[in-house]
């Protein structure tokens, strides 16, 4: 007999979970906007992707949800004309990061939503759930 | 719900002019099987009504302010229904004790 | 005082509701997935006449839930309305509690001498 009720528990922490790595990963992104390569012409911090997936359970209707991977963007880096950096190659150009901060704020603001969400959604699985046990407690 | 408040009334007056002998014991249990009757009536009838606006407002068919109203009618029916009964059973107990 | 189609009525109603519950849910955790449709419920009339059906006269309805009562649809996720939805589902679980608790608490109060 499925327990649809701690299923949604579940299925929100879940949620909230994916959206706290996404969180992460933007986090890591921003402070590192800036971070170029220690030597020569080498390449500098590349963006962070998460990427989520579905993890169905059809038969108790439980369809979580769970990080898949965190992977690479594999957008070129931009080029900055600054021959006086360490990493600048012979031509005085620097590789920086293909990360653009007002991007990431979008994403940040986004993940926060989707958080908020699930949280209600938690916070409400387990009103019910409380809900249904005091009707066991005794009355006046 | 002024029905089960008179109800309440006439088992006090009930009580305090009953004298001790069976005749009037009889008479008097007479009158208090009637009021107990109409009490459990409209108990029996407002749970009724309690039940089914409430299977309603399941289904989707009536409102939340029809079942509180309805479920609430029922309680107080159901508390001066119980009232009246061990009030009664007091009242019985009390004159079955008296030495005649 | 027998015992009622009240409590059976909430039981099968709790249930939906907490199917609905976990419909959102879903809904709501995987609203980002790429692709991801959202999942539905039956209609309450739907799944109390399947439960209807099929309980036997010894087992209570709620203890053999008899339909699926997840639909697939098409539809994107809209998170407000998932939430909206979830709104819903408090309020009539919230009645639903009140119902069964007072109807116990009558029961309860009839059969307890003084």
């Amino acid at each position: 007999m499925s327990d649809y009720l701690t299923g949604s528990l579940r299925i929100a922490s879940s949620g909230l979970q994916a959206e706290s790595i996404r969180m992460r990963v933007v986090s890591e992104n921003l402070a590192n906007a800036q971070s170029t390569a220690e030597t020569p012409g080498g390449d500098p911090y590349q963006r962070k992707l998460v990427s989520f997936e579905t993890v169905a359970e059809r038969l108790s209707g439980s369809v979580s949800v769970e990080v898949a991977r965190i992977g690479r963007d594999s957008t070129d880096f931009r080029v900055e004309h600054n021959p006086g950096h360490p990493a600048a190659d012979a031509d005085g150009n620097v590789l920086m990061p293909n990360v653009n901060p007002i991007i990431e704020m979008a994403d940040m603001r986004e993940a926060n939503h989707a958080y908020r969400a699930n949280l209600e959604v938690f916070t409400q699985a387990r009103e019910l759930i409380t809900m249904t046990i005091d009707l066991m407690r005794s009355r006046r | 719900m002024i029905s089960p408040l008179s109800g309440l009334d006439a088992v006090n007056s009930i009580t305090s002019e009953a004298k001790p002998g069976i005749g009037n014991t009889q008479a008097a249990s007479g009158d208090f099987a009637a009021v107990l009757g109409q009490a459990m009536q409209n108990v029996a009838q407002s749970v009724q009504t309690a039940e089914t606006v409430s299977m309603e407002a399941m289904k989707g068919q009536a409102d939340v302010r029809e079942v509180v109203d309805a479920v609430m009618a029922a309680e107080r029916q159901m508390t001066a229904a119980t009232a009246i009964r061990d009030k009664i059973t007091t009242a019985y107990l009390e004159i079955s004790r008296m030495a005649i | 005082m027998a015992d009622t189609g009240i409590f059976a009525l909430a039981a099968v109603h709790a249930d939906w509701l907490a199917a609905r519950q976990t419909a959102l849910a879903g809904n709501i955790a995987n609203a980002n997935v790429p692709g991801y449709k959202a999942t539905d419920t039956v209609s309450f009339a739907q799944y109390l006449d399947a439960a209807s059906r099929s309980a036997s006269p010894t087992m209570t309805a709620s203890l053999a839930p008899a339909m699926d009562p997840f639909v697939d649809t098409n539809r994107n996720v809209a998170v407000e309305r998932e939430l909206f939805r979830a709104a819903e589902v408090r309020t009539a679980h919230g009645l639903n509690t009140a119902v069964a608790s007072s109807f116990q608490s009558l029961f309860l109060a009839a059969a307890r001498s003084q």
